[in-house]
């Protein structure tokens, strides 16, 4: 009985890889014979699209039925290439050809990839009939689908757009930041980085944090009285401190500068290595002193970044750094700066070392 | 009355084992092909054209280097020509014997640099570093033998980004490989590791340092090894991803949170099987703190890598893998039904532990019973056919499956000759072949059992590669 069971048991599993085997081979027919068709379609298509970049054609070829996902990406692909005039241009051949109604009827999650591209399409369309689907697509699990909405919703319509992505760029953890920093540039910063200042000021401080993160993407200059004030509330908060700083050192307002200071000096050492980092940034020649001072820092990572940020000072010069290097007591702590002096000869300051972000 | 009871409950655990291993791989092919569509389901957006955004976190790149003198300054070249914002080149060269660290200096014109570093780890004394003007984001460390673990390690202490990736001094990257690899750290805050496929390379054709076209090698012994990287990567890998149960990521191209690798120790020096080692101690580490982490993979960064041509490197290679493999779950047992462990506990850790740790023992138990009962009569002829077929046809299924899944993925492999020569291989490779590594993979175990001494290895490089 059990030797009858393992004979139908393996000739099942054979007759199954068989039927396998035939359906790659199908699979493969199937997709070579698409690449073919794929090749036509690019042939005929692309010289019209190219030509929407210079002047709008004089006469469309006839878009099939099967020829519309193709044309889809395609359209999708010139428009995230081109900037300028031929956007319109762009748009106006895909509403002479109803990619908009088209694009519509794609939007349904379970289409995967098509509908992540009809939802880019929308968006490039500024399409106000998709208003509703694509709102809906916000909270969908799925968040490159929900992202991409997004990013379409504010195209559509930056205030209303932005009104409804706002909650969730606080709330969805899943939206990475750098997809999310795309977004919010499409609604630029003088718009987006006050709100996302003013919501971190209600969030938790890993929200917080994401939220100045995200302004920091968009170097969201608008956002600084916020955020200041932000830091003011909770000015122990390691996770809210550190992303406040690296946003500071990425606006360059110098009236931050005596909040970075203050910081050299903070309890908590990851605290004091974003501060040397900033101060390596925008600090001036009177910081030389404060950051000689974190030379001396227990932890290895703030004095190296301590030396690192002395070498970027503004009017800093090989001759000083060596004679800093010479006064510094501890052997350890000169080579540092040495290491330094030598970087920038070495390199000729053309590149330095991606820093600890 | 005994011996017959005795023999048929043999032949049933047997049975019962082959069976229930294949329906787990078979469990998590299923995972596998679900989360292998879910990832393609917006490659259309993937592939729109992109600028770099400046966020992406830098990333040093670790590659040791022993005795690599034929491939070691193409292998830079192609690492210094990445898609990537940020990223620094680090070749850790760990005492060759060779002409490694010539080679590297009279191509990259390297001087020796004045370099500071923490020493987070401990590794075997640095002897120099050296820069070279016209590559600044290239360093090449000089120091004395200690494995490849310890070169890594070294590497961990001199690398000055967040992020580390380790990379086989022999292995070709794909272009935008780090873009695609950081992609989990980008999307997932609490990922601390990534691993991503590794194909060969053999057979196929390379410019400027990069894959110019996707072939099959002409070695019947690499065409073989095309098949089984597809099954371990497209099923092994993605099948246990999405639960957070991924038990190595290959040493040949992985992405790690350096903060974290350094709290968990770093590499272990003392084993040779040092990347999964990694992986499994770092799910311990992570698990026993309770700290949320995700350790992924993701499948289109593909690392090419050279197969062994030769049966004595293919052995040399597996007997090392399975000695890495037993040394990884060994010393990390704890982590077997830990509390809170989720899948990686409860799942993974056991499955590897009865079918890849204790695998060649069984498989060499079954296989010598099943010969001898039916040499003594003991079992008939018919029965020990049906069992062999039975397995054969498993084998044949499993590979089966990773081509399926290939073909509705990544189809890499471009002629309508590739998919039918892959098929032959899933078929013949059961003939001997697999067999044969069911061998090495049991010399692998005792080795390990009886604590022979291992070190790095060494093979001859293919002529191609020398020529690039």
């Amino acid at each position: 009985m059990s030797l009858y069971v393992v004979w139908i048991a393996t000739y099942s599993i054979s007759c199954f890889c068989i039927i396998t085997f035939s359906f790659i081979l199908t699979l493969r027919t199937a997709r070579t014979v698409g690449a073919a068709k794929k090749r036509a379609f690019i042939s005929q298509w692309r010289p019209v699209l190219t030509q929407c970049l210079t002047t709008y054609p004089e006469a469309l070829p006839l878009l099939k039925r099967h020829e519309r996902r193709l044309f889809l990406h395609l359209w999708v692909t010139f428009q995230e290439s081109v900037t300028g005039e031929a956007h319109a241009r762009l748009k106006r051949l895909a509403r002479e050809l109803d990619l908009h109604k088209i694009a519509l009827t794609y939007t349904r999650p379970h289409r995967g990839d098509l509908a992540l591209l009809a939802v880019t399409a929308l968006g490039h369309l500024q399409e106000s009939h998709a208003w509703e689907t694509l709102a809906q697509l916000l909270s969908h699990s799925n968040r490159t689908l929900s992202l991409a909405a997004a990013r379409a919703l504010v195209r559509i319509d930056t205030v209303r757009g932005l009104s409804l992505v706002l909650p969730f760029l606080a709330t969805r953890q899943d939206w990475s930041v750098l997809n999310t920093s795309l977004v919010l540039k499409e609604i630029g910063q003088s718009i987006s980085a006050p709100l996302l200042a003013q919501q971190a000021l209600s969030r938790s401080s890993d929200v917080a944090a994401r939220l100045i993160t995200l302004i920091k993407a968009i170097r969201g200059l608008s956002a600084l009285p916020l955020v200041r004030k932000l830091i003011e509330r909770h000015p122990n908060d390691v996770t809210i401190v550190c992303a406040a700083l690296d946003l500071f050192s990425e606006c360059h307002d110098p009236r931050d500068l005596p909040q970075i200071r203050h910081y050299t000096l903070h309890s908590n050492w990851i605290i004091r290595l974003h501060a040397a980092m900033a101060l390596g940034k925008m600090g001036t020649l009177d910081d030389e002193i404060r950051l000689m001072a974190l030379l001396s820092d227990s932890e290895w990572w703030v004095r190296y970044r301590a030396a690192e940020s002395l070498s970027g000072l503004p009017v800093m010069t090989r001759r000083r750094l060596a004679e800093l290097a010479e006064a510094v007591p501890d052997k350890s702590n000169a080579d540092l700066i040495a290491h330094f002096v030598h970087h920038a000869d070495f390199y000729h300051r053309n590149a330095r070392c991606p820093s600890l972000a | 009355m005994i011996g017959p009871i005795v023999l048929s409950a043999f032949e049933y655990l047997f049975l019962l084992y082959v069976v229930a291993g294949n329906l787990v791989y078979l469990a998590i092919n299923l995972v596998a092909y679900l989360a292998l569509v879910r990832s393609r389901s917006h490659r259309s957006i993937d592939a729109l054209p992109k600028r770099l955004s400046g966020l992406e976190p830098p990333i040093s790149i670790l590659a040791p280097a022993y005795n690599e003198e034929a491939t070691i300054a193409t292998a830079v070249r192609s690492l210094l020509q990445l898609s990537y914002t940020g990223y620094e080149v680090i070749v850790v060269n760990d005492g060759s014997s060779d002409r490694t660290l010539n080679v590297l200096i009279e191509e990259f014109e390297l001087t020796p640099i004045p370099d500071v570093y923490h020493p987070s780890l401990p590794t075997k004394p640095i002897k120099a570093v050296y820069g070279s003007p016209r590559y600044p984001a290239l360093r090449i460390v000089d120091k004395e033998n200690g494995g490849k673990a310890d070169a890594l390690n070294a590497g961990i202490n001199l690398s000055r980004c967040p992020l580390f990736c380790c990379v086989d001094a022999d292995s070709i990257l794909d272009r935008d490989g780090l873009l695609r690899i950081v992609q989990p750290f980008l999307d997932d805050p609490r990922t601390v590791a990534c691993g991503g496929t590794i194909r060969i390379a053999n057979g196929c054709d390379f410019r400027g340092g990069f894959v110019a076209t996707i072939g099959l090698p002409k070695n019947w012994l690499a065409l073989i090894q095309t098949v089984e990287y597809l099954r371990a990567f497209l099923f092994g890998r993605m099948g246990w991803s999405p639960l957070n149960a991924m038990l190595i990521i290959s040493g040949a191209f992985g992405l790690f949170h350096r903060e974290t690798v350094i709290q968990a120790g770093g590499y272990r020096v003392q084993t040779i099987g040092e990347d999964m080692e990694l992986v499994v101690r770092l799910h311990r580490h992570l698990l026993s703190k309770r700290l949320p982490y995700r350790i992924a993979y993701v499948p289109d960064p593909i690392c090419w890598t050279e197969a062994p041509e030769n049966l004595d490197a293919l052995r040399l290679q597996r007997i090392r893998w399975q000695r890495g493999l037993c040394e990884s779950l060994a010393g990390n047992r704890q982590l077997l039904f830990q509390h809170h462990g989720g899948a990686v506990a409860w799942l993974a850790f056991p499955f590897m532990a009865i079918w890849e740790w204790l695998g060649p023992l069984f498989d060499f138990a079954g296989y010598t019973f099943i010969f001898i009962c039916a040499l003594f009569g003991f079992v008939s002829f018919h029965v020990a056919v049906a069992f062999a077929a039975l397995g054969l046809a498993l084998g044949v299924f499993l590979s089966v499956s990773a081509l399926l899944l290939e073909e509705l993925t990544f189809h890499a492999y471009p002629k309508m000759r590739h998919v039918t020569l892959q098929f032959a291989i899933a078929i013949a490779e059961n003939f001997g072949y697999r067999q044969l590594t069911n061998w090495w993979r049991l010399v692998g175990f005792v080795q390990w059992f009886r604590g022979t001494q291992a070190s790095w290895g060494s093979r001859a490089r293919l002529e191609a590669w020398k020529a690039q």
